[in-house]
């Protein structure tokens, strides 16, 4: 999956092209809104990743001008946090995603592979790892045919996990995406929703789907 | 000392003032007169003396015992009292006036050739005239001219109050008049606010001390705009400057953890690193917000958003929470509930009095949530069970970088921009947050907005 990733940062642009690199992503750096435009529109790419703010053209300038050529390349934006009105107007441009600086990679990557989803048509709806289901609409939770009752918390925490399955993700990124707000450290919110998760999901059954990575965080993945 | 009303202090003057001129201008009115009215009693009296000296020269013969001129005189209705004549030491009184003369004349002959003394309760003039080898005391009655003195003086008291009522009743009006452009600013000054400070008082068109007046606060709101704004773009500014870097420290050491072989005390540095990091780009975010609170701006979005659930899931956090504590939690939330506003942001406030509610709780105490409409405002409080807010830092609660206890060190306490940042989220969504209660037993932060009715589907 070629990806174009429009970031002036030099640094920000580094540690998204190696990230997207290992997740098996074909990522191209470019550092311009103009340079960008040129690519994008002389190249195809599957997805571009695109920086609010350039020197030069800026993004959403840049994502203007793709949609006028008519150019339905998915794009993401990232935008400042606070950036309510540019999150509008990007959207409004024909953007197809956004993300708030500081971001995680875990998040670009699950939001990239949703686009791929979207693009190959495949069921947007349920999310599968194993046997373990969840349904984006319905919000009803399944594994091996037998339902799950998952609190809010609970359920929310399952689909940022089932977004990125196999990759280790720590608790501030829990803390950030399933409650977008920042605890004291030393507060086991995190802790004790993963254990009531973890209740609920595995067990009864012989593998477990949520593994506990010592010292960093936790990751869905098959295992004892 | 409180001080009076400035009209009020003007007028008081100007009748003290007024009332002084008035009394020191009687007064010498009131002695010129008189000094005048003694000026004539003396002419008077040498006219007296001269006819008396006249008669005794035409009779030189008769003898000091003659006193002819006596009676004619008294018969000319002159006010004579007495006459000397001759160098002896006792002189013969005339039978005009009864009295005698040199026994209260001390000296003879008197030194003083005119003077005023009081005789038998009578006041008297006295005049000493000499021709020759004779002097002649002739003493007339001042009552003439005390009468008309006295009858200015009356005059002067009669009108003296009614002056002082008009010249008090003129300053009052003058000096409301001189103050009400003041009375004026004062309001229009009253109305800049800081989230109104590009408005400026109206300047009147004449250069007098109102308009200088004007335009030197003009002045003054002018720099204290530009510093306010100033500060905030600093705020902004530095916010801003923050991001580039957070993200790439962020990006850099979730990378190093993913991809990195790290031994579990290298690990946990790592996650204690991120988590600062995020810590540090939470206060960043904050202060941003709160600088676009600031500029009057609201950054907030004003959609349908469904209170009821929002706490349900606070409630959960609490539960979370608390879950180590043996905290209790409690409440009851009415289903349905929607208002109008921001969700990230209300979620923001739920959880940040939740949070609250299980941090200053006590062991084994009960936090409580409860929902529910309250005339046409949604109404939730959050109460915990702690030690209480003491009563002198109630006031300053939801002031910037504030925390209840100033000791309290980073573990529990937050960056302090919590419950200012409440606040500024509930006041912009058009309700308000109150501390309603906290005495040792509970503490009970109130949160009030608008209720969002109407609208299909929803169940009122």
């Amino acid at each position: 999956m070629r990806i174009l990733v429009v970031e002036d940062e030099r640094k920000i642009a580094t540690f998204i092209r190696k990230g997207l690199a290992e997740s098996g992503f074909n990522p191209l750096v470019c550092g311009n809104g103009d340079d960008a435009l040129h690519l994008a529109s002389g190249e195809r790419f599957d997805a571009v990743v695109l920086d609010v703010m350039l020197p030069g053209r800026d993004g959403l300038s840049v994502l203007r001008q793709l949609r006028e050529q008519r150019n339905t390349v998915p794009v993401i934006l990232l935008t400042a946090r606070d950036g309510l009105s540019e999150r509008v107007e990007g959207l409004n441009l024909g953007a197809d995603d956004y993300l708030a600086k500081p971001f995680s990679m875990e998040e670009l990557i699950a939001r990239l592979r949703a686009v791929r989803r979207r693009l190959s048509g495949e069921g947007l709806s349920v999310q599968q790892y194993e046997d373990l289901t969840l349904n984006l609409i319905t919000h009803e939770v399944s594994r091996a045919g037998r339902k799950i009752e998952l609190t809010a918390r609970e359920y929310a925490l399952l689909e940022y996990l089932m977004r990125s399955p196999g990759r280790v993700l720590t608790r501030t990124q829990l803390c950030e995406q399933v409650w977008d707000y920042h605890f004291d450290p030393g507060t086991n919110v995190v802790d004790v929703c993963v254990q009531r998760l973890r209740r609920k999901v595995d067990d009864g059954h012989a593998v477990k789907l949520i593994q506990t990575v010592r010292g960093v965080g936790y990751t869905l993945k098959a295992g004892a | 000392m409180k001080r009076w009303p400035l009209r009020w202090q003007i007028t008081l003057w100007s009748v003290l003032i007024t009332a002084l001129a008035l009394v020191t201008f009687g007064a010498v009115v009131a002695f010129n007169l008189y000094s005048e009215q003694v000026e004539l009693v003396d002419a008077q009296l040498a006219t007296d003396a001269r006819f008396a000296f006249t008669y005794r020269a035409e009779r030189r013969d008769a003898g000091p015992a003659d006193t002819g001129w006596a009676a004619a005189l008294r018969r000319a209705d002159v006010s004579l009292y007495g006459f000397a004549l001759g160098r002896t030491a006792a002189p013969a009184l005339g039978e005009a006036h009864p009295v005698q003369l040199a026994q209260f004349l001390a000296h003879w002959p008197p030194q003083r050739k005119r003077f005023s003394r009081r005789l038998e309760g009578r006041h008297l003039r006295f005049g000493v005239f000499g021709e020759g080898e004779n002097t002649l005391v002739l003493a007339a009655s001042l009552e003439a001219a005390e009468e008309s003195v006295n009858d200015l003086l009356g005059a002067y008291l009669i009108a003296l109050p009614a002056v002082l009522l008009v010249v008090g009743c003129g300053s009052w009006w003058i000096a409301r008049r001189a103050l009400v452009p003041i009375t004026n600013i004062t309001a229009a000054a009253a109305s800049i606010t800081a989230d109104r400070l590009d408005q400026r008082l109206s300047v009147p068109a004449t250069e007098d001390e109102i308009g200088r007046h004007i335009r030197v606060l003009n002045g003054m709101f002018d720099r204290l705009q530009r510093s306010f704004e100033q500060a905030n773009r600093f705020t902004a500014d530095a916010a801003h400057e923050l991001r580039t870097p957070l993200t790439i420290m962020r990006g850099q050491i979730e990378d190093a953890l993913r991809t990195g072989h790290f031994n579990p005390e290298q690990q946990r540095l790592l996650v204690d690193l991120l988590e600062e990091n995020t810590g540090l780009q939470k206060i960043s975010d904050n202060l941003l917000l709160l600088a676009r609170f600031d500029t009057g701006r609201s950054p907030l979005e004003r959609v349908p958003v469904e209170l009821s659930a929002l706490v349900e899931d606070a409630k959960e956090d609490a539960e979370l929470l608390a879950s180590s504590q043996h905290i209790r939690i409690a409440g009851r939330i009415a289903p349905g509930l929607r208002v109008s506003g921001d969700a990230v942001m209300l979620r923001r406030v739920a959880l940040n009095l939740v949070d609250n509610a299980v941090k200053f709780n006590r062991e084994g105490g009960e936090v409580s949530l409860d929902l529910q409409a309250e005339g046409g405002d949604v109404v939730l409080a959050v109460s915990n069970t702690g030690a209480g807010i003491p009563a002198e830092r109630q006031g300053t609660l939801f002031q910037r970088f504030y925390r209840a206890d100033s000791g309290r060190n980073r573990d529990t306490g937050g960056s302090g921009l919590g419950l200012s940042l409440c606040r500024e989220i509930v006041t912009a969504l058009g309700g308000r947050i109150d501390l309603s209660r906290s005495d040792g037993e509970r503490t009970v932060f109130t949160v009030r907005l608008p209720r969002l009715v109407g609208e299909a589907g929803t169940p009122a």
